[in-house]
């Protein structure tokens, strides 16, 4: 189509050309549309310069087309000053105008407060988000403490469980002790009760006795002490009769031995050891009524085993020695 | 010059539709489309609205003549051709074919704009009187709005309640009618 308005087919072209955009009338129809396009976009200065060199050795050949541009920009200014004074504000619309610009102040305040609510908008997500992850946090960590919580009321209640077993065991036990109680509480009461019965014959005797006085028994007299003769060492150690072999019952506490001081001794008093430890100083002898002059020791028998004792008197420096043994 | 009797178009007519509505609007095209296929040839507007009407004549009378002719559309663009010939023949001054020299200039172009702009706000008035019309003429064409949407004149064939193909025939229609008109205009 542009080939055959821009003029450079062939005459036999273009006659078959005219046979076929006579014969369909939209092919006529497209053609046409496609000239006026085409003059349209070079009348505004639309085209190529390949394609404006084109069209413009089409001209030579269709001078009517010069008028067509012509028209064309006639059509153009046309329309855009019909759009310009379709803009061009008539008196309604100038007071209209008006209220259109306290539209805009009012679309301005709405853009500026959009604004603000979606920066609002985002302070709130991102807020929301931040409170979510807070209370993720604070629900892991309530989690965590439900589990530990859980874990120790687990471990109590089988504490109590044990506990209880325990008690369940015990309850026999328990059962056997308090009849064990109630024995021996019954004991208890029948020792009162011989208790009050013997304090009450007790009484019954004190009173008896205010009426007859009752002789009063002897107190026990401790046993009394085994008294000893002993006679001087005159000879050889361990010598058959020198050595004083004393019987005592085992209570025997005490024994008293009655030394018989020699006749040629002058001293007038003594000192005596017991197996070489002295155990009394001063001893003054007595005279018996035959004129013999004995000492008189006492001796305590828990330290006297049942081998041979030796006591030892010395007086005026000199020394005379007495043996005995005790047999209980 | 052929002598268009009224009997003569009277079957031209009947000829092209039984229809007198759809005939008057098939010779309308026809016409049309000699009056382009002339100014196609290289022929001014002026002359190739009188060179259609002439050719249209001879279709006529020779239909009159009871010629056989089986297509008229066939018929009449080889009667066009037989009449550019003539009228280049007779009028060496309008013809733009071969016989001239290639112009490497920028071509000049009618210096009357204001007259031509003047010209076109009386004839839009006078050729788009239906205000459809008017808004078709001036949307189709809206360059600055075709560029910036490429389905402005699917949206205005809705807005008009045509199909895009009935919108572009009106538009070439009105467009040609209208720039007749301007031409007219200028002139006087």
């Amino acid at each position: 189509m542009t080939r055959f308005l821009f003029h450079e087919l062939s005459e036999r072209e273009r006659e078959a050309f005219e046979e076929r955009f006579f014969a369909d009338g939209d092919f006529f129809y497209e053609l046409a549309d496609l000239e006026n396009e085409l003059v349209d976009r070079y009348a505004l200065g639309k085209m190529s310069a390949a394609e404006s060199s084109r069209f413009e050795k089409g001209l030579q050949k269709s001078p009517e087309r010069r008028t067509q541009i012509a028209n064309s920009v006639a059509l153009s200014k046309f329309i855009a000053e019909q759009k310009s004074v379709d803009v061009q504000p008539t008196l309604w619309e100038k007071i209209a105008g008006f209220f259109t610009v306290q539209k805009n102040l009012f679309q301005y305040a709405t853009a500026a407060l959009m604004v603000l609510l979606m920066v609002g908008v985002g302070y709130l997500l991102y807020e929301r988000a931040r409170v979510a992850n807070e209370l993720a946090r604070l629900q892991n960590e309530q989690n965590e403490r439900d589990g530990e919580i859980e874990r120790q009321e687990n471990a109590l209640q089988e504490q109590i469980k044990q506990a209880q077993e325990r008690e369940q065991n015990l309850q026999p036990e328990l059962e056997n002790k308090k009849g064990q109680t109630e024995i021996l509480n019954k004991q208890i009461e029948g020792e009162k009760n011989e208790k009050l019965k013997l304090e009450r014959e007790l009484e019954i005797l004190r009173k008896e006795k205010a009426k007859s006085p009752v002789e009063k028994p002897k107190e026990p007299q401790p046993p009394s002490p085994i008294i000893a003769t002993l006679l001087p060492y005159s000879g050889g150690k361990g010598g058959g009769d020198d050595t004083k072999v004393i019987r005592i019952k085992p209570s025997i506490e005490k024994i008293k031995l009655n030394l018989r001081i020699p006749t040629e001794s002058t001293a007038e008093t003594f000192d005596a050891k017991l197996n070489g430890e002295n155990i009394a100083n001063g001893l003054k002898p007595f005279q018996s009524k035959s004129g013999n002059r004995f000492l008189a020791v006492n001796l305590p028998t828990k330290n006297l085993d049942e081998t041979e004792h030796a006591v030892t008197l010395t007086g005026n420096g000199e020394a005379v020695r007495y043996f005995f043994r005790l047999l209980r | 010059m052929a002598i268009l009797t009224a009997t003569a178009f009277a079957f031209l007519l009947e000829r092209l539709d039984a229809d007198e509505n759809k005939a008057a609007a098939k010779y309308e095209e026809l016409r049309l489309k000699l009056v382009k296929c002339f100014v196609w040839r290289g022929c001014a507007a002026a002359n190739a609205d009188k060179l259609a009407d002439e050719t249209l004549d001879r279709v006529a009378a020779k239909l009159a003549q009871t010629v056989e002719v089986q297509n008229i559309n066939a018929y009449a663009v080889e009667v066009s051709r037989y009449i550019w010939l003539e009228f280049k023949r007779k009028h060496k001054e309008y013809a733009f074919g071969d016989e001239l020299p290639i112009i490497t200039d920028a071509p000049e172009f009618p210096d009357e704009p204001d007259t031509r702009l003047s010209c076109l706000k009386s004839c839009l008035a006078e050729v788009t009187p239906d205000t459809n019309d008017h808004l078709l003429i001036l949307g189709y064409y809206d360059a600055d709005e075709n560029d910036k949407n490429k389905h402005h004149r699917k949206n205005l064939a809705d807005k008009l309640g045509l199909t895009i193909n009935t919108l572009k025939v009106k538009a070439c229609r009105l467009r040609v009618r209208l720039e007749k008109c301007i031409n007219e205009c200028v002139k006087k």
